[in-house]
């Protein structure tokens, strides 16, 4: 038997021939088999005849089929590529979708405006060192108003109308707090100074409910004693905690006189406001500023009246009002929002 | 209080600024002016007083103090001389007596005769009307002139009403009634501190004046009052008769003493100069002993220390002498000794404050404080709240911040068995009288308002609640309570609305890593009408070990009818302080199995009754460490099945990790499985 050598570039260049025209994955399949098959293919079948060859031929003849065979694989396996690519290219071609079509509604919670802005200030003051501390809201007249050097029938009590509970089953004297304030004294009483602490929570006031005023509301209170804590420290970390807070180191805050029980001095704290940014618009009443906070020095009363010696230790005390903040903030006109449940509302946030 | 501007002129020898220039300048260094008012010739400036600096500042000369300092000059007091007739003599014309020396530190008392009774002149009774005041005539006018002035009140009586010519300070006696100058007659409690003649009372003692004494066009003598009355009784009478008077609000912030004498002077010698007349020899003047002036010591580098400041001493001396304090250098600092009508100094404190405010609170800048660097404390229970709020959120429930009042509108539903509830002893109103004994009610209000416009309600909330104890007082708890319902009908009963709410639990407690909360049949107790709240058959008590953390159920559907809610609702309640306890942050991890993992499919038949936990029981303690996981994927009741039967699909994953299970492996574990099932009398399919 004889085989010429030649032939296979003949089928080579047949085979390319015939590769170049196919489209399909099938017709490829076919050709694969033409040259491949187990039983039919020519080049299976080329192989298989190299053992009845003579030892020189087999070496001229089996280098000339295992070249064509390396050609035809590797072209084949070149086209099946392009050719599945062609496909899922041509896939997203029809696959084309509208995109401006809505988005699936995927069911989200929202956090309150007042967790917001309550977690923030947390975050803010415990990077200076403050910690977070609770108390109840249902207080004894003394956690109150007594250590807190508002005297009873002193008018300085009718600065913050009360509710109180019935003394018959609640016991005398308690009362929902008017102030977080009274988170202070609990603090003080059962810790040794110095103290950096903050108290966000809700308080009450036997207030009818309006845009403007609600019977119950949030605070953050916040006192810092030591040697050596002065008025001018509070500034400052106000100012740190305001800047933070709406991010925005323009903002400054300013001080005026003002009056509490048990801070002395006390101011009243305003903040630029934070709508206009000092350019004087309607929320701010067009002065600039934002009424937020109250603060000031200890009184040496309140520290004496929880067994702290005031001539040597001092500090300040404030609170700041976040449901005031986070309707400036958001725009919200109308406090009872706040608590009212609404989900077109809360959703919002 | 109203203040004139052109008054304030009056004590200040400086121009003053324009008025509204004037107005900031108190707002910034004293007090808030809310408001400035232009009146014929004259502004109005509607100063705030606050109640420590209403002992001096509810007058003119008070403000015109403080003015006076901001301008940085002094005020100048009036002083008055008063003309007596020295042969009349007051001795003997009225006699004063004070019965409650605790309740009346001071009465001081002159007489008048032969005044002419008026009209007041022009300037007078428009200065008091630009103030809010109504002119009377020109004696009673002169007493709230003087008033407005110094801020001591004063009263005028027709002395020849006086029955007896005397005047005993007393308590009023069981049933005794008067009618005041407005022609109210008013029922006097015995606590109530009167002014009387021989015969009955003759004015409500620091409030109102009587009609019995009063002045009229036909009086001719007249007796003049400046006493001091308690602040706490004036304060209680006034609040009980609901009577506030502008001299019920100066007594009741508190007066000193001190005041009564140059008032009474000044109101005589202006009586003399408007409705003529003689004053008599003397000033009748009962009184205990008299407080000294209230003083402090401080040091500038204490009031320095304490504000964060760097004032001179001198301009502090300065400062304190223009607000009319004398000082006085002592081996342990300055002896400061405040002007008679304060009562508020004490402390280096208030000394303090009074140079900040004359300083300038906004001049003070700002000072970073110096200290240790202590880490805060952390607090676990806000933590665990902001980790439960958090995955409240991720699980789609948005957070409320609901009222904690409820009202006594389901009271009738609950057969009024609120018995634990407590309530406020002066509430806005009925549906604001009790404390919330849970977060639900109110979510459940949520869920109607928001089933107006919404499709589908799911909420949550932190908040207390309150009961209370057994004996006396008040449990307050922080609870966590979520609610869930919607208006698109499932395919099932609506059970699955619990076995979502069930879900959104377990997710909560695996986020704050707590692994072993079990779900434990829900058995009604009496507490707030319990068996009313929540729906019996389809309502867990959450627990761990023995001990309740919550509750997860349907509402109850006679609950939900009375909220006029029509779909199911699905609701949970937990105690965060018990959250906070069993809450982990330690997770350990677990090593990711390398070989493989089987799973096959088994089905059992099992009486309607029998409890999922049960069966999966069974099957994991047969299955043992080889059984990985069994995770029921089908419940079927119904068709081909007795209707006391229900069929249970589980996937069963095999898996060992430290080698690949062979077939025979697990089907040896599958067959255990079948067999431990069948031992219980179930039928097994798979």
């Amino acid at each position: 038997m004889h085989i010429d050598p030649k032939q296979f570039e003949h089928i080579q260049k047949e085979a390319a021939t015939e590769l170049a025209h196919i489209v399909t994955r099938e017709d490829l399949e076919r050709l694969r088999l033409k040259y491949f098959g187990r039983k039919e293919g020519v080049l299976t079948g080329a192989l298989r005849s190299l053992k009845d060859l003579s030892e020189e031929e087999k070496k001229t003849v089996g280098h000339a089929v295992h070249t064509v065979k390396l050609y035809l694989e590797e072209a084949l396996a070149k086209k099946e590529r392009a050719l599945i690519e062609a496909e899922l290219h041509d896939q997203q071609r029809k696959e084309k979708i509208d995109v401006t079509a809505p988005g699936k509604k995927i069911p989200a919670g929202h956090l309150h405006p007042l967790t917001q802005l309550i977690d923030k200030a947390c975050d803010i003051f415990i990077a200076m060192g403050f910690a977070v501390v609770e108390g109840p809201e249902v207080e004894t007249e003394r956690h109150n108003f007594d250590a807190l050097n508002v005297p009873k029938d002193h008018p300085a009590r009718d600065m913050q109308d009360t509710f109180w509970l019935d003394p018959a089953v609640a016991g005398p004297g308690m009362l929902l707090r008017t102030q977080t304030s009274s988170v202070q004294i609990r603090y003080m009483e059962t810790h040794e100074p110095p103290f950096r602490i903050i108290a966000p929570g809700r308080v009450f006031r036997s207030e009818a409910t309006d845009a403007t005023h609600e019977a119950q509301f949030y605070q953050i209170e916040g006192l810092m004693v030591g040697k050596d804590v002065s008025l001018a420290n509070a500034k400052a970390v106000l100012e740190v905690f305001f800047q933070r807070l709406l991010a925005n180191k323009k903002i400054s805050i300013r001080f005026r006189p003002s009056y509490f029980p048990f801070t002395e001095p006390s101011v009243e704290m305003d903040v630029t406001c934070f709508k206009c940014f000092g350019k004087k618009c309607a929320v701010c009443k067009r002065t600039g500023w934002l009424e937020v906070a109250g603060a000031g020095m200890v009184h040496p009363k309140v520290l004496e009246n929880v067994g702290i010696d005031a001539r040597e230790w001092q500090g300040f005390a404030f609170g700041a009002a976040p449901d005031r903040i986070a309707m400036t903030r958001y725009g919200i006109d109308d406090i009872r929002l706040m608590y009212g449940g609404d989900m077109r509302f809360l959703k919002q946030f | 209080m109203k203040v004139s501007y052109k008054w304030l002129q009056e004590y200040i020898a400086k121009k003053l600024p324009t008025p509204e220039k004037t107005a900031e300048l108190l707002t910034m260094y004293t007090f808030e002016v809310e408001g400035v008012e232009k009146v014929k010739g004259d502004a109005v400036l509607d100063v705030k007083v606050l109640p420590n600096r209403a002992h001096d500042c509810l007058s003119h000369f008070g403000i015109a103090r403080e003015l006076a300092a901001i301008l940085k000059t002094e005020a100048k007091r009036v002083t008055v001389k008063v003309k007596e007739q020295k042969k009349l003599k007051v001795n003997n014309s009225l006699k004063v007596a004070i019965q409650e020396s605790e309740l009346c530190a001071r009465y001081a008392a002159r007489v008048m005769y032969g005044v002419k009774i008026g009209p007041s002149p022009k300037w007078l009774t428009q200065r008091l009307e630009a103030l809010g005041q109504r002119s009377i005539n020109n004696v009673v006018d002169a007493t709230n002139y003087v008033m407005l002035a110094l801020g001591q009140p004063l009263h005028a009586f027709d002395l020849d009403a006086v029955a007896g010519h005397a005047i005993t300070v007393r308590k009023a006696r069981v049933g005794e009634k008067i009618t005041t100058l407005d022609g109210d007659t008013v029922a006097l409690a015995a606590s109530d501190l009167v002014i009387a003649d021989t015969e009955a009372p003759l004015a409500i003692a620091g409030i109102k004046g009587g009609k019995k004494a009063e002045v009229t066009a036909h009086t001719i003598n007249i007796a003049l009052e400046a006493a001091t009355f308690d602040s706490v009784a004036v304060r209680k009478t006034s609040r009980r008769l609901n009577l506030r008077t502008e001299s019920s609000m100066r007594f009741e912030n508190g007066l000193s003493s001190l005041l009564p004498p140059e008032a009474l002077d000044a109101v005589a010698s202006l009586i003399v100069e408007l409705a003529g007349g003689e004053t008599a020899g003397g000033v009748l003047d009962v009184h205990a002993k008299l407080p000294s002036l209230q003083t402090a010591l401080f040091t500038a580098e204490g009031v320095n220390k304490l504000l964060g400041t760097d004032i001179a001493e001198k301009e502090m001396l300065l400062t304190l002498k223009r607000l009319g304090f004398t000082t006085q250098k002592t081996a342990k600092g300055f002896l400061v000794t405040a002007p008679k009508e304060r009562l508020d100094i004490e402390h280096q404190a208030d000394i303090a404050e009074e140079i900040a405010r004359m300083h300038g609170m906004m001049h003070i800048t700002s000072v970073l404080p110096e200290s240790t660097l202590i880490p805060a404390e952390q607090n676990n229970a806000i933590i665990t709240t902001d980790n439960i709020r958090a995955a409240c959120a991720a699980l789609g429930l948005s957070e409320v911040y609901n009222r904690s009042f409820i009202g006594t509108r389901h009271m009738g539903y609950f057969h009024n068995r609120y018995a634990s509830v407590v309530s406020v002893a002066n509430p806005l109103s009925d549906d604001q009288k009790y404390l919330r004994p849970s977060l639900l009610f109110a979510l459940l209000d949520n869920v109607t308002e928001n089933f107006k416009h919404e499709k589908v309600v799911r909420l949550f909330e932190v908040g207390n609640t309150f009961a209370l104890k057994e004996k006396r007082g008040v449990r307050e708890q922080t609870m966590v309570a979520g609610i869930i319902t919607t208006k698109e009908k499932g395919k099932d009963d609506g059970r699955g609305l619990f076995y979502e709410a069930k879900g959104i639990t377990d997710a909560l407690f695996e986020k704050l890593g707590i692994d072993d909360a079990w779900y434990d049949d829900y058995l009604p107790s009496p507490e707030y009408s319990d068996e009313r709240f929540w729906h019996r058959g389809r309502t867990a008590v959450i627990k761990v070990g023995d001990a309740t953390i919550g509750t997860v159920g349907e509402a109850a559907p006679a609950l939900l009818h009375l909220y006029d809610i029509h779909e199911r609702v699905a609701m949970f309640e937990l105690d965060r302080a018990k959250l906070a306890e069993l809450a982990q942050e330690k997770r350990a991890y677990q090593p990711i199995i390398k070989f493989p993992a089987v799973e096959r499919d088994i089905a059992v038949v099992v009486p309607a009754e029998t409890k999922i936990d049960r069966v999966q029981y069974v099957l994991e303690v047969a299955g043992g460490e080889l059984l990985l996981d069994s995770d029921l994927f089908d419940i079927y009741e119904g068709e081909h099945l007795e209707a006391t039967q229900k069929s249970l699909a589980f996937h069963l994953i095999f898996q060992s990790p430290t080698r690949t299970l062979t077939d025979a492996e697990v089907n040896d574990v599958f067959k255990k499985i079948a067999g431990a099932l069948k031992s219980e009398e179930w039928d097994v399919r798979s």
